[in-house]
């Protein structure tokens, strides 16, 4: 007993008036907003520089409702995921099944839809479909944008105290990627729901990974 | 249900709300759980009152808050931990308590609290379970578990004011003086001749540096 009133004693002497600061809903916002921009400010960066290129018919493509899709399905996810996100850090909050259900199915959505054009295309063109002209930039590029949002997450995240670790990495990660995946589509030209239904599939669930793992590895206390 | 009321003491310069609890009706009740909603409101309120009086910078209030969440920090360790020596849940407890401390600023001061400690509780003994590498079991059974109670504390030989002398330097001296002779900030930094502003600096490395050598301590000790 006395081990704990030693304790007591001790903790309580660390005590200061603490300056007035953010609350770490705000500074989550805060940091979210930051790392959005980060990510627009590469990507501007790197068009100046000429290693990625906005797409010239933006204007007119934009309508086109597979094109529009590449954009709504990521929005969709931030949208679902958005609120409450900044709840991560309180202990005494657990993520929903609810929640994690409906960031799933909106996910889901782009394999879903590179299912479906499998049906509408001939086998023998699957291949030169799947693979487009820039898989690869694709894959590496959406989990790399996404991992401005997701570290700029983590600093908000690790002054908390998520309950759920890996939980909460994994839907910061699954955010950051889909802000990504919505940027990145304003330079992809791949208006294919069978090329952009399974690789910004996989560049935000890989984005998800990295956030899992990362949750695991900076986000226990 | 725990009996908590805050007397607010009138007309003394100084004021700080104080705690009076009646433990005996409220230590071993199982009626209390803190995720219950219907726990009681009022000890929840007082508390509440302590902690945010602690969070500006009022230190009484604070270990009164400290010394109200007790049980229920320590009825949630049982409740994830029905089984296990005192030795290791009083090392359980003093491990909430400095998690409590680091994760202060997590609460928001608009919302009940003791849910707030229960899931810092919860959440460092399930933690120190892993740690352990051990699987939730059956308990023993209570006869044995007693007995257990009663051997030798092993943790006495380990006790804070032993890790305090193990810190080095002016860290280790001002931990010393505030935190195991009690001294306050002002005169600990005139004996040992420093700025207020050192020594609350070096107060406050000292306890991370405490805390870290604390669960480095408990991860290698046996406790059966």
């Amino acid at each position: 007993m006395t081990k704990i009133d030693d304790t007591i004693l001790l903790l309580s002497r660390d005590i200061d008036a603490m300056p007035p600061s953010l609350t770490l809903r705000e500074s989550y916002r805060l940091m979210l907003t930051i790392g959005v921009m980060g990510i627009i400010t590469l990507t501007m960066i790197a068009a100046i520089l000429g290693w990625i290129e906005l797409r010239p018919d933006y204007q007119a493509a934009v309508y086109q409702p597979s094109v529009m899709l590449k954009q709504i399905v990521p929005l969709l996810a931030v949208l679902v995921l958005l609120p409450g996100i900044s709840y991560l850090c309180h202990p005494e909050t657990e993520t929903r099944p609810m929640r994690i259900i409906a960031a799933l199915v909106v996910v889901s959505l782009l394999p879903v839809m590179f299912i479906a054009q499998l049906f509408l295309h001939p086998v023998e063109e699957w291949a030169t479909h799947i693979q487009g002209g820039s898989m690869t930039r694709c894959i590496v590029l959406i989990p790399m944008l996404a991992m401005v949002v997701l570290s700029a997450q983590m600093v908000v995240l690790r002054r908390g105290a998520p309950s759920q670790p890996v939980l909460a990495g994994a839907q910061a990660g699954l955010i950051a990627g889909a802000f990504a995946a919505m940027i990145y589509a304003n330079f992809c030209t791949e208006d294919n729901p069978m090329f952009y239904g399974i690789w910004y599939g996989c560049g935000i669930v890989i984005s998800m990974a990295i956030g899992a793992l990362a949750g695991r590895r900076l986000l226990r206390w | 249900m725990t009996e908590m009321y805050i007397v607010e003491p009138a007309g003394k310069g100084y004021n700080h709300p104080s705690i009076i609890t009646q433990p005996s009706s409220c230590q071993h009740n199982p009626l209390i759980s803190v995720r219950c909603r219907w726990m009681s409101q009022t000890t929840d309120n007082n508390l509440s009152v302590l902690m945010r009086a602690g969070l500006n910078g009022d230190q009484i209030s604070y270990r009164k808050f400290l010394q109200g969440i007790m049980p229920f920090i320590r009825r949630q360790i049982d409740r994830v931990m029905p089984y296990g020596v005192a030795a290791e849940k009083d090392d359980i407890a003093q491990d909430v308590l400095f998690a409590i401390h680091q994760k202060r600023h997590t609460w928001r001061i608009d919302q009940p609290i003791l849910p707030w400690v229960g899931a810092i509780s919860r959440y460092r003994t399930i933690d120190h379970l892993r740690r352990l590498g051990r699987q939730k079991t059956t308990p023993i059974d209570e006869q044995s578990e007693d007995i257990t109670a009663y051997l030798a504390d092993p943790s006495d030989a380990i006790d804070l004011a032993n890790m305090v002398k193990r810190l080095q330097g002016q860290m280790g001296k001002v931990t010393h003086a505030i935190g195991i002779e009690g001294k306050d900030i002002e005169t600990t930094a005139v004996e040992l001749g420093m700025t207020e502003n050192a020594v609350r600096i070096a107060f406050h490395r000292g306890l991370k540096k405490l805390n870290t050598m604390r669960q480095t301590s408990m991860k290698g000790r046996q406790y059966d």
